[in-house]
């Protein structure tokens, strides 16, 4: 496929879990990828290689985008790296569990602070630098890897919630303000996804002795949720066949 | 291609003009049989069907109403017949409402609207889903409208009719997600139909709705060629582990 041709996306958190599978799956259907990573140096440099196997160009920038100065220069470095940004997908984030105070309660005002940094606040400083340039491309797509638990708001991870509704909230607002820009501004809600992340809050609530696979027959359709599942959704929104959609959220949990 | 329809055969309702039209080709050109019905436009299902076999799949064409359950159980045992087991349902046949206030409507014309649009989904889906359950994968998908967000005046009968079928759907996903069934709502704002025609003329007063072009999002009055998509992606690999949703297709309203 070649949906993507041309296309230049950058991808936060693009060196594991969801964000992995959402840059092999741009790239597979012919978008150059800027890979964001925080930590994790050979992570990210294995999926580049992938991506360069598909014959597309791959670049890996260290960034912590919860610090503004450093979404500030990701953004900067990745026009900078492919020319322009015509996708943006915020899908770094950090889960309340790896923070370390789940409940609202014990949260300290450093957690909550750190959960909106990474969600809210990073995405904001991305589009803020970001979105004026694509406005010059014929279409823009910005996509925000929200989660069910903006809808849910389940006990555990209120922080977490309330820092990813303030991000559904930025997305819904910049939807309506770049319309007339044709830049398209969508969210996709994952529910359990089979990650790193996903692994670490269901040991943290005691649902699963060893890994979070224990919970697969148990889940919708008899599976958890796959990385794949998320970046098909991505994929779609992106894609020629949703260019009348914008100001949407897609919730992929198997319902 | 791991978005193929390969193998699956649908069933259409209101599949001969508009938006079941361009569901019916976009469900054929992504690999699906398709049997469409209709209930009046003949020539209009006949060249449907032609469309769906240029792209090499099996169409057919049915004649009934959907609000009446015998003539579903002749549509739809024939087209088990015709197709084998069906495995996408798309609730697309609807009528508009006359554009009366809510103390002028006449209760027949509740009525009527609900007969369409809630009664027919269900008799589809009562006669449908049942054979789904065998199949590797089943799919209902209901074309339901911006309507429901907005709940505007001057629409009860369309608004009630709706939200009733979205009622169905979001009920539907939970009960059969253990038989591997997909429920989705694909929510159209305004399109370029027939319908979509009369509806700005009635009640704006524009004779061609493309003078909205300018006015509308992204500079273009919504095609059903967008809804058909919208379709194909819920009934396809990557809409795999969606159910239970409701994706508005208006351009991010007015």
């Amino acid at each position: 496929m070649s949906e993507f041709n041309g296309r230049k996306a950058l991808v936060t958190g693009g060196s594991r879990g969801i964000g992995r599978a959402i840059v092999r799956r741009l790239a597979s259907d012919g978008a150059d990828v800027v890979i964001n990573y925080n930590s994790n140096e050979s992570a990210a440099n294995e999926i580049a290689a992938e991506v360069r196997g598909l014959g597309r160009h791959a670049v890996i920038i260290q960034a912590d985008v919860s610090v503004q100065k450093e979404a500030e220069r990701l953004a900067n470095e990745s026009i900078e790296a492919l020319g322009s940004i015509d996708i943006l997908v915020n899908n770094a984030g950090i889960g309340a569990t790896a923070v370390g105070r789940p409940h609202v309660a014990e949260a300290t005002p450093e957690d909550f602070e750190r959960l909106m940094a990474a969600h809210a606040f990073a995405s904001h400083d991305l589009c803020r630098v970001l979105v004026p340039q694509m406005r010059e491309a014929d279409r823009g797509d910005i996509v925000m890897i929200s989660s069910i638990a903006a809808q849910s708001f389940g006990p555990t991870g209120g922080t977490y919630a309330a820092a990813k509704a303030a991000m559904e909230a930025l997305a819904f607002s910049l939807a309506k303000e770049e319309r007339g820009n044709n830049i398209h501004v969508n969210i996709v809600a994952p529910g359990l996804i089979e990650t790193d992340m996903a692994d670490m809050m269901v040991k943290f609530q005691g649902r699963v002795t060893d890994s979070i696979a224990e919970l697969a027959d148990e889940s919708p359709f008899g599976r958890l949720g796959s990385p794949d599942d998320i970046a098909g959704a991505v994929a779609f929104l992106c894609s020629a066949r949703a260019s009348y959609i914008t100001n949407q959220r897609i919730t992929v949990a198997g319902g | 291609m791991t978005n193929t329809l390969d193998g699956r055969a649908a069933f259409v309702s209101g599949g001969s003009r508009g938006i079941g039209r361009a569901i019916a080709i976009g469900l054929a050109a992504a690999g699906a049989d398709v049997a469409i019905n209709y209930s009046r436009d003949t020539a209009a299902a006949e060249d449907t069907v032609k469309e769906i076999e240029k792209l090499g799949q099996i169409g057919k064409a049915y004649q009934g109403n959907v609000d009446n359950f015998s003539e579903c159980e002749s549509m739809t045992s024939a087209a088990v017949g015709d197709l084998g087991e069906i495995s996408i349902l798309v609730n697309n046949a609807g009528i508009a409402s006359r554009g009366s206030s809510v103390t002028d409507t006449d209760p027949n014309e509740i009525r009527k609207v609900i007969g369409v649009h809630v009664f027919g989904t269900h008799n589809l889906c009562h006669l449908l889903v049942p054979q789904m359950r065998g199949t590797d994968r089943g799919d209902v998908i209901m074309i339901s409208s911006g309507a429901t967000a907005s709940l505007s005046g001057r629409g009860a009968p369309y608004n009630m009719a709706k939200s009733a079928q979205e009622a169905i759907a979001f009920t539907l996903a939970k009960e059969e997600r253990p038989h591997g069934i997909r429920v989705n709502i694909v929510a159209p704002g305004l399109v370029e139909t027939d319908m979509g025609k009369r509806l700005v003329r009635a009640t704006r007063g524009v004779e061609d709705i493309r003078e909205l072009d300018e006015s509308s999002p992204f500079s273009r009055v919504c095609q059903p060629e967008d809804i058909a998509d919208t379709v194909t992606f819920f009934c396809s690999q990557d809409g795999s582990y969606v159910t239970g949703q409701r994706l508005y297709v208006n351009g991010g309203g007015f």
